[in-house]
């Protein structure tokens, strides 16, 4: 049995959730299972990368924008855009105000409202 | 590892995953948690105790990989827990193939009491995405 299916199939969406604080990542990550996401949490881009690059199905990338090592969140939505078009992209950040040429599909300022989160994450997969 | 209580309903206890390799965590937390544990995930030593010092996250175990980036290995880790938490159990994973035995070996006592699926199948997914050929459990 495959625990993280490499094509779409009847199960949850799965979210790559990439946060460097580890406290804000474990409650995002926990807030989104509740709401019945599968979540594969990462500490950095790189780690990210290394999601990408395994072929893991990884239906929405929600980044941190400023990452404390590394590729920052908006070059890595740049690098999924091209080699995951189908990936829906949401970028998340304190203060800095996202690059538009990133194509993001949705933005949100931090401290991200989850119930605001997890609406706009099901209307960006909700079939068109 | 019991945690089943008289009455035969499982509380379910929480595990605290510390594995820098990330598609190793990944597959790992993600079949404790088709185990029914509570799983939560970190990178290395400094975030476990970030995680370890938040007294309402209550972690009932930690499954620590003995290399670990950072000031602080997984040995190291695994002492400031007996000092500090002597409650909180610890199980060593010291690579892929011990780590899916160790987490089978979990949920055989876990909350599901039986195991999702087999081991093997844990191994072979992590080096399946890591893009080498899955060493046999039984070798």
């Amino acid at each position: 049995m495959p625990i993280f299916p490499l094509v779409d199939s009847e199960v949850p969406a799965t979210i790559l959730l990439v946060e460097d604080e580890v406290l804000i990542r474990l409650g995002t990550a926990s807030d989104l299972r509740l709401n019945g996401f599968e979540v594969i949490e990462v500490a950095s881009g790189e780690e990210a990368l290394a999601v990408l690059e395994s072929g893991v199905r990884v239906d929405v990338l929600l980044t941190d924008i400023r990452l404390s090592q590394g590729i920052d969140g908006e070059t890595l939505a740049t690098l999924f855009r091209s080699r995951r078009p189908n990936t829906k992209i949401i970028l998340a950040s304190g203060t800095v105000t996202p690059n538009s040429r990133v194509g993001a599909d949705a933005t949100f300022i931090k401290p991200v409202d989850m119930r605001k989160l997890v609406g706009c994450i099901r209307q960006l997969l909700a079939p068109k | 590892v019991s945690n089943k209580k008289a009455d035969g309903v499982a509380t379910v206890r929480t595990i605290l995953v510390v594995e820098d390799q990330v598609i190793v965590r990944m597959v790992i937390a993600a079949y404790l948690r088709d185990c029914g544990y509570r799983v939560v995930e970190a990178v290395h030593a400094a975030e476990a105790l970030d995680i370890l010092n938040q007294p309402e996250i209550s972690i009932d175990l930690v499954f620590v990989s003995v290399e670990l980036p950072g000031t602080m290995n997984g040995f190291q880790l695994a002492g400031w827990i007996r000092e500090n938490l002597p409650k909180v159990q610890i199980v060593f994973a010291t690579n892929a193939k011990r780590a899916s035995k160790k987490a089978a070996e979990l949920c055989e006592e876990g909350p599901f009491v039986a195991k999702p699926y087999q081991p093997q199948a844990v191994v072979d997914q992590i080096q399946r995405l890591l893009g080498v050929s899955a060493p046999r459990l039984d070798q």
